[in-house]
C-alpha cells in the first residue's frame, strides 16, 4: 500500500510539472512540435537520453542479464555508447542544420524534399508508426509488470495480486498524455529531464541497497561464482562471437527514430549537441552497469537467514516476464524504498512514452493532414488539436495490444530497434550520397519493411529468431544488408536527383 | 552563428580551420576527421574482446572482468567524442543553417 501511495504521488508530481511547463508554452504549433527550437545543451542531453532509455534499459537489461549474463551490457550498452554518439555527430547535427534552414519538424518532410517524392512520405508514415508501436508496447508492458510486482500486499485483499497491468497501463497513458497535451515537446523535455534524474539516482540507490542486503557486492557476485549452474553468466561464453558483433546494427536505430529526430530539432544551436555527445556513453554506463549486475546476482540470490523463506531463491525459476528487477526490489527493500524505486523505473518508461506519443501526433499532423489539405487552412489551435487526436487514437491501439499475451521487453525492443536500425542507410545516404535516388529510397524502405515483417512473423511476433544455425546472427544483419543493397543497386540504375535538389541539400554544390 | 563567422559573407567566411563556410563538411577530406574515423573504427573492433570471452574473473571481488572492460569501453567512447568535438567539429554548419536559402 505504501509503495502504491508513493507511485501515485509521483504521478501527481508529473502532472504538476506539466502544469508548470504549460505556463512556458507559447501556444504555437512550432512550440508544441519542436519547442520553438530553443532547447539548450543540458535539457537536450537529458531529454534525448531519457527518451532513449526506456523499460528496455532497466527492466529489459536486468531480465536479459538474468537469462544470459553480463554479455547483455556489451551487446547493447557499450555499443550504444559508441554508436549513439556517432549517430548524433554524423546524422543529428546535420539534420538539425537542414531542418533549421528549411523549417522541417519531421523526418518525413526532409525525405520528401530530398527524394523529390510526395508518395515516399505516405509509404514511410505507416512503417515508422508501425515500428514505434512495439516501442510503446515495451513501455506499457514494463510499467504494468513493475507496478504489479511492487504493489503486491497480502494485508489488503484488493492488492493481494498487486495492481493489475491493465490499470497501470491506463493510468500511465493518461498521465503522459496530460502533460504532453499541456505543453507539447517543451513539457516532454522538462519532464524527461526530471525523470532522467529520478531514474539515474534511484538506479544507483537500488544497486547500493540490493547489494548491501545480499551481504555486499563481493558476496553477491561470489554467490553466482559458487553456483555451478549460473557461474557462466559472469562471462560471455553462452553468446556466439558473431552474434555479439551483429548487435552493432541495433543502436543505429537512433538515426531513424522519429522521436529522437524531433528532439534533435529542438536544439537552439549545433553546439547544444556537444554535451550529449560526451555524456551519453557515460550515462548509459551509469544506468546499465547496476541493472546488469542486479540481473546476474538475481540468478543466485537467496533469502537470508531469519527470513521466512530463508535459503530459497529470491527470484523463483518460474516468474512473470520482465519482473526480475521488481521482485528483487520488493524482496530486499522497505515498502517506502520499493515505492521510490518503482517511481524511478516508471520515470524511465514515461520519459520515452511522452516523446513517442508526441512524435506520432506531429507526424500525422504535418506529414499526412497538412500535406494532403495544406497547412494554411488550419488555425494554430486546430493544428494542435489534430496532433492530440491522433495521439489518443494510437494510445488506444497500443493499450489494447498491451492487454494481449505479454512479451519479454528485451526481445520486443530488439525487434523494434532492428526495424529502425535497418532503415539507417536511408538517412545516411540522403545526407552524404548525392547519387541516391527516389527509386532507391522506395526500394530500400519497401524491401527492408517486407524482410523485417517476414522475419518478425517467423519469430512468432516478438520472440527470439536467429539467422543461420551455426552463426546465430541477429535478424538485423539480413535486414540491414537488404536495405543497403537495394538502396545502392536501384540508385545506380535509376535517374539521379535534380541539380536543384543537390544544390539545396549539399552546401558545396 | 560562431562569433568569428558572424560578420562575414557565407562565400568568404572561414572557420578556425581556415575552411570556407559555404562548403559541405561532408565533402571535404580533412585530416582531423580521418583521425576520428580511424579511432572510431579501432574502438569498434576493440568491442569484440575475445580475450575476455570465457574469463569469469571478478575484479575487486565483485566485478566480472568482461563487464568491467565494457564499462571502461563506455568511458573510452565518451573520450573519443570529446576529442572529435575538439578537432573535427563542423563549425560551418551552424552558419549554413542560419543562412537564407538561395537554391529554392
Amino acid at each position: 500500500m505504501t509503495a502504491l501511495i508513493i507511485i501515485l504521488f509521483y504521478f501527481s508530481l508529473l502532472l504538476v510539472l506539466g502544469f508548470i511547463s504549460q505556463r512556458l508554452f507559447r501556444g504555437t504549433s512550432q512550440d508544441y512540435f519542436v519547442a520553438s527550437r530553443s532547447i539548450g545543451p543540458f535539457l537536450l542531453l537529458m531529454s534525448v537520453f531519457g527518451t532513449t532509455m526506456t523499460a528496455f534499459a532497466l527492466i529489459g537489461s536486468t531480465g536479459e542479464s538474468y537469462r544470459n549474463g553480463i554479455g547483455t551490457y556489451g551487446k547493447l550498452a557499450s555499443y550504444s555508447g559508441l554508436i549513439h554518439s556517432a549517430v548524433f555527430f554524423v546524422i543529428g547535427i546535420r539534420v538539425w542544420a537542414i531542418s533549421k534552414r528549411y523549417g522541417y519538424v519531421t523526418q518525413i518532410q526532409y525525405f520528401r524534399d530530398r527524394f523529390e517524392s510526395r508518395g515516399l512520405g505516405y509509404v514511410l508514415f505507416p512503417i515508422l508508426v508501425g515500428l514505434v508501436i512495439p516501442y510503446l508496447l515495451i513501455g506499457l508492458l514494463g510499467a504494468g509488470s513493475v507496478v504489479r510486482s511492487i504493489t503486491i500486499d497480502p494485508s489488503h485483499e484488493w492488492l493481494s495480486g498487486g495492481v493489475p497491468p491493465w490499470i497501470t497501463g491506463l493510468v500511465v497513458s493518461a498521465v503522459v498524455l496530460t502533460y504532453i497535451f499541456l505543453g507539447g515537446l517543451r513539457s516532454a523535455a522538462w519532464a524527461n529531464t526530471f525523470q532522467t534524474l529520478v531514474f539515474m539516482v534511484t538506479g544507483i540507490v537500488t544497486v547500493w541497497i540490493i547489494s548491501s542486503k545480499l551481504g555486499g557486492p563481493v558476496a553477491a557476485s561470489e554467490a553466482v561464482m559458487n553456483n555451478v549452474a549460473q557461474q557462466a553468466k559472469l562471462s560471455r561464453e553462452s553468446i556466439p562471437p558473431l552474434q555479439f558483433m551483429s548487435y552493432a546494427f541495433i543502436p543505429l536505430s537512433v538515426g531513424m527514430f522519429p522521436h529522437i529526430f524531433q528532439h534533435w530539432l529542438t536544439a537552439r544551436h549545433a553546439k547544444s549537441f556537444r554535451l550529449a555527445l560526451i555524456a551519453h556513453p557515460l550515462f548509459i554506463m551509469i544506468v546499465w552497469v547496476p541493472c546488469v549486475l542486479i540481473g546476474v546476482w538475481a540468478t543466485s540470490a537467496i533469502f537470508p537467514e531469519g527470513h521466512m523463506h530463508a535459503g530459497e531463491l529470491i527470484v523463483p525459476l518460474k516468474h512473470p516476464p520482465n519482473a526480475e528487477l521488481a521482485i528483487m526490489v520488493k524482496a530486499l527493500t522497505s515498502p517506502v524504498l520499493a515505492g521510490l524505486l518503482a517511481a524511478g523505473i516508471l520515470a524511465a518508461i514515461m520519459s520515452s512514452l511522452d516523446s513517442q506519443f508526441l512524435c506520432l501526433g506531429t507526424m500525422f499532423t504535418n506529414d499526412i493532414v497538412f500535406h494532403a489539405y495544406g497547412e494554411a487552412r488550419f488555425s494554430e489551435k486546430q493544428k494542435i488539436l489534430l496532433a492530440r487526436g491522433f495521439v489518443v487514437a494510437i494510445v488506444i491501439v497500443t493499450y489494447l495490444l498491451s492487454l494481449m499475451e505479454p512479451r519479454q521487453v528485451f526481445k520486443m525492443g530488439v525487434w523494434c530497434f532492428t526495424g529502425f536500425g535497418s532503415l539507417f542507410p536511408l538517412v545516411f545516404a540522403a545526407l552524404y550520397w548525392k547519387r541516391v535516388t527516389r527509386a532507391g529510397a522506395y526500394a530500400c524502405v519497401l524491401l527492408t519493411a517486407i524482410t523485417w515483417f517476414a522475419l518478425f512473423a517467423k519469430s512468432g511476433y516478438g520472440k527470439t529468431y536467429l539467422l543461420l544455425t551455426d552463426l546465430k546472427l541477429m535478424p538485423a544483419t539480413l535486414t540491414f544488408a537488404v536495405s543497403v543493397v537495394s538502396l545502392v543497386v536501384v540508385s545506380l540504375f535509376t535517374k539521379p536527383p535534380s541539380e536543384k535538389t543537390i544544390k539545396r541539400f549539399f552546401m558545396s554544390s | 552563428m560562431d562569433p568569428e563567422t558572424r560578420n562575414l559573407k557565407p562565400e568568404t567566411a572561414e572557420n578556425a580551420s581556415g575552411v570556407a563556410a559555404n562548403r559541405t563538411p561532408a565533402h571535404r577530406f580533412q585530416m582531423p576527421k580521418v583521425v576520428v574515423l580511424i579511432l572510431g573504427i579501432a574502438l569498434f573492433f576493440l568491442h569484440q574482446d575475445f580475450w575476455n570471452w570465457t574469463d569469469r574473473t571478478l575484479l575487486f571481488g565483485f566485478m566480472p572482468v568482461g563487464l568491467a572492460y565494457h564499462a571502461l569501453y563506455s568511458i573510452a567512447a565518451a573520450l573519443l567524442w570529446a576529442y572529435a568535438i575538439r578537432i573535427a567539429w563542423p563549425k560551418d554548419l551552424e552558419a549554413w543553417a542560419e543562412e537564407e536559402d538561395d537554391a529554392t
